[in-house]
């Protein structure tokens, strides 16, 4: 059990006014953590703490027991919620490309995910569809051997059965050393395969705890808590 | 990973440049063969002039291609939705900047014998031998006039303010996409506005010199004369000074606009 | 898998449950190795954690041994299981009482609602 994601008293202030205030959490390894709130939450901001995409105000930030960096980026995978992928490449130069820059990377999954798919590696990704750009986006992710995964609205704009593809795909690749983060809206899919949740509103931690805890303290789903907690 | 970087670096310029130096490589032919029907009448007269017009065109088209590629390759790649991925890159944003910068200035120079094979084919025949022939003279006429050593060290320094000026001018814009950067909107507009005010201040301080120089000539004389005599005397030295100086004042532009780009991105970066 | 878990409710309990139920009605019989961790998270749709703690919970109550690197295994002795599925039916039988009960009929009323219908 060890420590992939640490943040000590996490400030990010943009000008005067602050995303994150500080922002204490703790995520161990084996775990796949719902980080929800409302948009404007400090959500995309913690993110990109993460990510070493944005460098804090005040306060800490160790991923994987580094410092955002070099290190740290080797042992985090990253789906933003927006397609950053050169849709000029094909399939297959994208994986010679992750092969290229990360060690962990996984080739044969990728093609074996993307096979059952039925998308061939000389396809070209301006010529798949939006589902199948998300999913081979997932796959990409999902075939590197990571320590912290973190997945920005992986599911939204996505129809229901791709949904339940992704959500397989993640349960699927699912390893005791590492921890998936998934940030999202869409709680009621989600909710089931969610090992703790952590609620963020303001740029504050509101709640971080186990989900079924949370199911036996208020008898409510996580979707409905949601609504209450976050309610207008 | 630099290596890495350097390869996919190269294989994105390949794309964007094979098109253009297929056409100029295309008209410096195309040049060649419209020469072959040379007569006196005037259809060739036109149409002779026009292909050469068009091949001195191709031939600054293709220079200002590969500064557009240098420009957007650091913003596209670094600042769009692609920066998603270069950031999250087990990569330093130095090892970015470095590589993208040596990328680009290799491969302005490709381009650029490219294009002078380009003229090279349009005027091969009579054209090219007298022009080859013209050039061996002066560069032989240039030997019998300087001392040896003297020029050997003068091409290594002009080349080297030649190549240290690919890397300032493209510095220059790294750092002025980078300041943009630190606003909040419009981006773009503000990468430009901070080169306005670059050049603005290349023109107070011009003016400024220019005004101490005048000055000094009119208000001081024997000084200037004094200062004449000296540099006549040591003609050598004061050539060798002049590029050694402008050689350091580059490497020291360059060293700032590199901080400036570096530490925007390990601080300020904020992609949308 | 049909298996819609109640999301306002814990889940582990109601894997526990459903596994157990599957044992004695012989989806799984004695004997029989269970879906690993893994693959039972998929099929259930449900965090592997919990398809974990509900194994240690079932070999806690007999119902399930696990084999070191082998694997969980459905105990010899299914009387266990069969237990709880007696328990299950005694809970939704009573819980269906309480239910006819909101709907205004007593147990009396309701046991001549079930010999109608069935003739």
């Amino acid at each position: 059990m060890s420590v992939l994601l640490r943040c000590e008293n996490l400030t990010k202030s943009y000008g005067g006014t602050p995303a994150l205030k500080d922002v204490n959490i703790t995520l161990e390894s084996g775990k796949i953590v719902g980080l929800l709130g409302p948009n404007g939450s400090g959500k995309t901001t913690l993110i990109k703490l993460i990510n070493g995409l944005l460098t804090p105000t005040s306060g800490s930030i160790e991923v994987a027991g580094f410092a955002p960096g070099v290190e740290s980026k080797k042992r985090v995978a990253y789906l933003p919620d927006n397609s950053y992928l050169n849709t000029w490449m094909s399939v297959k130069q994208i994986v010679n490309y992750f092969c290229d820059f990360y060690e962990d990377f996984r080739p044969e999954l990728a093609y074996q995910m993307m096979a059952k798919l039925g998308i061939s590696p000389e396809v070209r990704l301006k010529a798949l569809s939006k589902g199948n750009k998300e999913k081979v986006c997932l796959i990409l992710i999902m075939s590197r051997n990571a320590l912290l995964y973190v997945l920005d609205e992986p599911i939204a704009g996505v129809d229901p059965a791709a949904r339940d593809y992704i959500i397989s795909t993640i349960l699927n690749n699912y390893n005791p050393e590492a921890t998936v983060l998934i940030s999202t809206h869409l709680i009621s899919d989600i909710e089931k395969i969610l090992d703790e949740v952590i609620f963020i509103n303001n740029g504050n931690v509101v709640l971080q705890k186990n989900v079924d805890d949370i199911r036996e303290e208020n008898g409510k789903s996580l979707d409905e808590l949601f609504r209450e907690v976050f309610r207008w | 990973m630099v290596k890495k970087l350097f390869k996919h670096e190269f294989a994105a310029y390949f794309r964007l440049m094979l098109p253009v130096e297929v056409a100029v490589l295309g008209i410096g032919i195309i040049t060649r063969i419209i020469m072959l029907f040379e007569n006196d009448s005037i259809i060739f007269k036109i149409s002779g002039v026009s292909v050469w017009i068009l091949m001195v065109l191709a031939t600054f088209a293709g220079s200002l291609a590969m500064l557009i590629f240098a420009v957007m390759r650091y913003y596209k790649n670094l600042f769009s939705y692609e920066g998603y991925l270069s950031f999250t890159l087990p990569v330093t944003p130095a090892q970015h900047i470095i590589v993208k910068s040596v990328t680009a200035v290799v491969l302005d120079f490709i381009a650029t014998i490219i294009a002078v094979i380009s003229l090279c084919i349009a005027a091969s025949g009579n054209l090219l031998t007298e022009s080859v022939k013209a050039g061996v003279y002066l560069v032989q006429k240039l030997f019998e006039t300087f001392n040896n050593t003297h020029l050997v060290f003068y091409i290594v320094e002009i080349a080297l303010v030649l190549i240290l000026g690919s890397f300032e001018k493209l510095f220059l814009y790294y750092a002025c996409i980078s300041i943009g950067q630190t606003a909040k909107k419009h981006r773009v507009l503000m990468a430009v506005v901070a080169y306005f005010v670059y050049d603005m201040i290349v023109w107070v301080l011009t003016t400024i010199f220019q005004i101490i120089f005048t000055v000094t000539t009119i208000a001081a004389p024997e000084f200037c004369e004094k200062v004449a005599v000296f540099i006549t005397n040591h003609a050598y030295a004061s050539v060798h000074t002049a590029l050694s100086g402008i050689i350091i004042f580059e490497i020291l532009f360059i060293a700032l606009c590199f901080v400036i780009s570096h530490t925007i991105i390990r601080k300020k970066l904020n992609l949308e | 898998m049909s298996w819609k878990p109640d999301k306002d409710k814990p889940i582990c309990p109601q894997l526990c449950e459903y596994i157990c139920l599957s044992i004695a009605t012989g989806v799984y019989g004695a004997g029989d190795k269970l879906p690993s961790v893994r693959e039972m998270a998929v099929t259930a749709g449900v965090n592997p954690n919990t398809v974990k703690r509900a194994y240690e919970i079932l070999e806690f109550r007999g119902i399930v041994t696990s084999v070191r690197n082998q694997g969980t295994f459905v105990s010899e002795n299914t009387l266990i299981a069969k237990e709880s599925l007696e328990n299950m039916r005694r809970q939704k039988t009573a819980e269906y009482f309480t239910d006819m009960k909101a709907l205004g009929m007593d147990a009396e009323a309701v046991k001549k609602y079930i010999e109608e219908w069935n003739a």
